[in-house]
């Protein structure tokens, strides 16, 4: 199916309403991109997506869009919270995989010397890779549903991180009314041991460089300082989240024929947020969000201990402090301004980052004036960004930006294009040490597999939804 | 005519952006969803494993139609995977209709070893899935969130 899509001005198309779509599409993307994004069923996702009842002025995507299930990576969309639906498949199956980014006391000059050092003992210390479990002792079901109800403050409580961490965090860590009554038996069996783990595929721990400051003074109220070292973790819900998005789309695609919804795509399945099966969603969603926010505290505990054995310093001299704590998965209720009436709607961001503005209500008070930190990672050769929600974030997508570089290269293609190289060599040579539990994960993830991530970055800067505000250089990554 | 199994692939990669896919075949249903188990699992571990199975599970899985039966069944072996940290290997379908099966499952436990070089699915999705009949064969498609 071939998708119109108009251009309306340098970092804006539009995909008209047409057939059964209930509104427009909107894509942020630059001309060369927009042929990219041509190629492959991203552009007809957007539009799949403006089928769902009670959706709201656009469906978008970011420009870091490409072909997901169901939904596109990157696309967002808003329904009314009294007539819309809520999709677990707009959210996906790693429920609030999210990025964090750590600000250290620590500079290039001390850390290059021993970065190998350094990304082994990261290794040892935080498990990696497919099941991988043990970070911590396996939770009782009681520990489980405090984790599920809690979320990173349950980790604080026991000893990992401290409570001026929340206020770092998307919503203090914790989303509220998680119903750990809505979650069935199997997420709890796979959720058990995984606390403390980041996974496969995508995820990673990356030890960067602040390399270049374009906005200084956001620079200043996130803590970066140029030179410096910092910390990105990348992960999500583990099998606890995978397995809750598994179970609720069997019930939303019952209850998609039980409420007469018609859909173009089975994966888009939804239920009414106001039905049985909406609100248990909802609640079980939100435990595998709470999951995930104590996952990456902990590891975030894990990671400062591997510095400090491995340079054999003081906490205070790791100088470990949370910059933020974002979800890129995730359903929330949100109040927005819609054609000037304040609406109370439930924002899917699948693959795509909240980015609020200066003096939004839900930032700490010290990133208020400024606006919120967006943590946009690009693959693990290159660069990654810091930028800064804005007031036209709010107004235009939701208070929604891109999530990271986005593929642009299948795994496939990608494996294909590493036969016959020294991927590792290759990253070292371009000053990268790199571990992971496999060198398939490292051939998929190489970075031509990816989109320049600047590329992306700058499309929403020069939109105006987000401003940039530090470049990072990786020196070191642990994958699993 | 029953087509001998060596003039058929029985599963192949499929190209995905962000994830991966696979098509699979078969000369019955049977046969199609013992490929596409076996073309989930080659995707997850590739390589040859010399120890036997040592742990079997008894999987039943009923849906409304025989592609969405397909995916429960790749979704409980994926389960049994993850939750039992197994490399479920052997298939035995011993009853299958258009709605309903009934398979025996063999694994193989998985040790540290072998966990370093497997590859994650995390879900069988419903995108684009697909059962299709080309001449006597069953043709399905399958994308996986890895």
């Amino acid at each position: 199916m071939s998708i119109e899509a108009k251009k309306i001005d340098d970092t804006t198309w539009e995909i008209p309403k047409s057939g059964r779509m209930r509104v427009p599409g909107i894509v942020y993307a630059s001309e060369s991109m927009m042929h990219t994004i041509r190629q492959d069923q991203s552009l007809e996702q957007v539009a799949n997506v403006a089928h769902l009842p009670g959706i709201v002025k656009y469906s978008l995507a970011m420009p870091d869009i490409h072909w997901g299930y169901g939904f596109p990576i990157g696309g967002v969309c808003a329904t009314d919270a009294d007539e819309g639906v809520i999709s677990p498949g707009g959210v996906g199956y790693d429920i609030n995989c999210g990025v964090r980014l750590i600000s250290t006391a620590l500079n290039a000059e001390q850390i290059r010397p021993r970065i190998r050092d350094l990304v082994s003992s990261l290794f040892r210390y935080v498990p990696t890779g497919v099941g991988s479990s043990k970070a911590i002792s396996k939770l009782s079901r009681t520990e489980l549903f405090a984790v599920a109800r809690n979320g990173a403050s349950w980790a604080v409580e026991r000893g990992f991180g401290s409570t001026s961490d929340l206020d770092c965090i998307e919503d203090r860590g914790c989303l509220e009314d998680a119903d750990p009554e809505a979650v069935d038996q199997r997420p709890w069996e796979r959720g058990a041991d995984q606390l403390g783990t980041l996974g496969s595929g995508n995820h990673f721990l990356e030890i960067g460089i602040v390399e270049e400051i374009y906005y200084p003074e956001a620079a200043a109220a996130f803590g970066l300082i140029k030179n410096a070292i910092a910390v990105m973790i990348h992960c999500g819900s583990r099998g606890f989240g995978y397995q809750i998005c598994d179970d609720y789309l069997k019930v939303a695609q019952q209850a998609t024929q039980k409420y007469g919804i018609t859909l173009p795509d089975r994966q888009l399945a939804c239920a009414p947020l106001r039905s049985d099966e909406g609100r248990r969603y909802l609640g079980a969603m939100r435990c595998a969000a709470n999951y995930a926010f104590a996952n990456r505290q902990i590891i975030t505990h894990l990671a400062e201990e591997a510095f400090r054995e491995t340079l054999q310093i003081s906490p205070r001299e790791a100088g470990f402090k949370l910059v933020y704590d974002i979800c890129h998965n995730i359903a929330k209720l949100e109040t927005h301004t819609v054609d000037g009436v304040q609406q109370r709607v439930c924002v899917h961001r699948k693959g795509a980052t909240r980015a609020f503005g200066p003096g939004d209500k839900h930032l700490p008070e010290f990133y208020s004036r400024i606006g919120q930190p967006v943590l946009v990672p690009g693959d693990m050769g290159r660069y990654s960004y810091v930028c800064v929600g804005t007031n036209k974030a709010m107004h235009d997508t939701f208070g929604t930006s891109c999530h990271g570089a986005g593929r642009h290269m299948s795994r496939k293609k990608a494996l294909s294009a590493g036969k016959g190289r020294d991927l590792i060599a290759e990253l070292n040579e371009s000053g990268v040490e790199i571990m992971a539990t496999g060198m398939k994960t490292i051939a998929e993830e190489m970075p031509h597999a990816y989109k320049d991530v600047a590329d992306v970055v700058n499309v929403m800067h020069d939109a105006g939804i987000t401003k940039k505000v530090a470049k990072l250089r990786p020196i070191g990554v642990i994958k699993g | 005519m029953k087509l001998p199994h060596a003039t058929y692939t029985p599963f192949e990669e499929i190209d995905h952006t962000a994830d991966v896919g696979i098509r699979a075949r078969g000369e019955s249903l049977s046969s199609l969803f013992v490929n596409a188990a076996k073309g989930m699992m080659w995707l997850i571990y590739p390589h040859a494993l010399n120890s036997d199975a040592e742990c079997r599970d008894l999987v039943r899985v009923h849906a409304s139609t025989s592609d969405t039966l397909l995916r429960e069944w790749l979704a409980e072996i994926l389960y049994v995977h993850a939750a039992k940290h197994v490399i479920p290997r052997h298939f035995d379908i011993r009853s299958i209709s258009e709605n309903k099966l009934e398979a025996s499952v063999r694994s193989t436990p998985m040790s540290d070893a072998m966990c370093n070089d497997v590859s994650e699915i995390k879900a069988v999705t419903w995108h684009g899935l697909s059962i299709k009949r080309d001449g006597s064969m069953y043709v399905a498609e399958i994308i996986f969130d890895i």
